[in-house]
């Protein structure tokens, strides 16, 4: 009984942190390298074989989603890998015939083919951008961690349905239009509910569900951001994509 | 559609989409600042993937998915209503019962629940003739017999010492309540006419069956008039048994006994028939 009760004192701690649940995933690393197995009949190799990776995921997922009146964890955990895996060669199937642009060449001295194809754009400026945009991002973080955000928090409350996306980018467009919003946003630390209500014609059940997303993206529009927005206006009304 | 890394870890990693959306993802070597064009979306909609359900039914996902909540609740609402006002005319146009109204002319009126007539038939020669150019439909029960008593005098059917014969199935309580109704009502509407008016027996097509006899008009003493009071007593074998215990009783009597209780009217079987009839059908749809 100790050890269940130490497993479940582990996977609290785990949905709690976010390094909590990295150190988790690592303790388990040899039940998901054999449930791997299991399905792809044979030895998985860390960095090679993305199916690892699909199964490290679905171990993750079944983390976070764990509650204990679904049953033991472990017995979850193997019936998630396993239906992750099956997503996941159905949707190779299909893209099958792709070549992947991050498999290695056969000569390890050239590039990886993505990097070997031309994209249009100025390549090398794109390597040092990364670095850059790391830079942002890690800010990025750090303003939302002083909003009591996790990168994490904002991915689960992405809106799925392209309904309440559409919502969240009137959201956005409103914002953009009453600066006043972001002022208000970052002084009091909070939304400014009714208004956004109402300049934005949603309801306040969207506001709450998707709270954290939306401050993410507010936040992402105030300064210091630039190349984030340069992500996002990949597809700008302006160059005649989708609304952002 | 390109994905910017925004964070990894070991078993995941978190990408922001260009079209702004946040997804946690599995993480394939990837590197923080990474842009990339494809990614592992383990939670797209089937319909991204063509090895799921078909088309037809993402349509259908998508478009149960474009309604927003508060256009739900009120579709609901009013598929709900729309349920409600289904049943109307389930009660409005089911067959509730049928009164047979026997003079020399025999007709059959079919009411629903509230007495309103659905159907108007005449069963013999005369009774055909009875209910030509004769439009009932939505009348009340009362007000037909009556038009149809008077038709009948009018056309000579009916004539002094006549006698009219009322007999109704369909639900016990209402059979007794509706007989008693309608011959009280004749009884007052044809007063000063020496008519009997006379409740019949259930589910048999001859009006002239062993009735109780309720004499209209006033006489020394009451008695039984009808003449087939005598077959009761005769026991006529083409009767059911159970006639013979018959016995002309007094007025107060309201004359039926439990034999009644017995026997299923014919028109509540054929109600039940239907009923099934209609679970059959259901169930074949399905």
């Amino acid at each position: 009984m100790d050890k269940t009760q130490d497993l479940m004192h582990q996977i609290e701690k785990a949905r709690r942190s976010e390094e909590a649940a990295d150190q988790f995933v690592a303790a388990y690393m040899p039940f998901i390298k054999a449930e791997t197995a299991k399905f792809i009949h044979r030895s998985p190799q860390p960095g090679n074989d993305d199916e690892l990776s699909v199964a490290m995921f679905a171990f993750y997922e079944t983390l976070k989603r764990y509650d204990a009146s679904k049953g033991a964890f472990f017995v979850l955990a193997s019936r998630n890998i396993r239906n992750r895996l099956i997503d996941y060669a159905r949707a190779e199937k299909r893209h099958k015939g792709m070549v992947s642009l991050d498999a290695q060449e056969e000569n390890e001295d050239d590039l990886p083919l993505k990097d070997r194809l031309s994209d249009g754009k100025d390549e090398i400026r794109n390597r040092l951008d990364r670095g850059a945009v790391r830079q942002e991002i890690l800010h990025f973080r750090e303003v939302l961690r002083s909003f009591g955000l996790s990168l994490q928090d904002v991915a689960d409350h992405c809106p799925r349905q392209k309904r309440t996306l559409s919502a969240c980018h009137r959201i956005l467009a409103f914002a953009r239009q009453t600066p006043d919003i972001f002022r208000q946003l970052q002084e009091t630390g909070k939304l400014p509910a009714a208004r956004i209500m109402e300049g934005a014609a949603v309801d306040r059940k969207l506001l709450e569900r998707h709270r954290s997303y939306i401050i993410a993206m507010l936040l992402a529009y105030t300064n210091g951001f630039d190349m984030i927005r340069d992500h996002l206006r990949q597809t700008d009304p302006a160059k005649g994509g989708a609304s952002l | 559609m390109t994905y910017l890394v925004m964070e990894c870890h070991d078993s995941h990693a978190v990408v922001l989409s260009e079209d702004g959306r946040f997804l946690t993802v599995p993480n394939l070597n990837y590197e923080q600042g990474q842009v990339l064009t494809r990614i592992i979306d383990l939670n797209e909609p089937r319909s991204i993937r063509t090895g799921g359900k078909g088309r037809w039914h993402q349509r259908w996902a998508q478009f149960k998915e474009s309604f927003s909540y508060p256009a739900k609740k009120t579709l609901g609402l009013a598929a709900a209503l729309l349920l409600v006002v289904g049943l109307v005319p389930l009660l409005v146009l089911s067959p509730y019962g049928t009164v047979q109204l026997a003079i020399n002319p025999e007709v059959e009126i079919t009411v629903n629940r509230f007495n309103q007539v659905l159907d108007l038939e005449g069963l013999n020669e005369e009774g055909k003739r009875l209910v030509s150019e004769v439009n009932v439909l939505g009348k009340g029960l009362k007000q037909t017999v009556t038009l149809l008593s008077e038709r009948a005098a009018e056309l000579g059917f009916l004539q002094e010492q006549g006698r009219i014969t009322i007999t109704a199935d369909g639900s016990q309580s209402w059979r007794q309540k509706t007989e008693q109704a309608l011959q009280s009502e004749l009884q007052t509407h044809f007063e000063g006419w020496s008519i009997e008016i006379v409740i019949g027996e259930e589910s048999t097509p001859e009006p002239q069956s062993t009735p109780i006899v309720i004499p209209v008009v006033p006489q020394p003493t009451p008695t039984p008039v009808f003449p087939s009071s005598e077959p009761v007593e005769n026991a006529d074998s083409s009767y059911d048994d159970r006639e013979e215990e018959r016995i002309p009783l007094p007025e107060q009597d309201s004359g039926y006994d439990e034999s009644d209780d017995d026997q299923d009217s014919g028109y509540d079987e054929g109600n039940d028939d239907h009923e099934d009839d209609d679970e059959e059908t259901e169930s074949e749809e399905d």
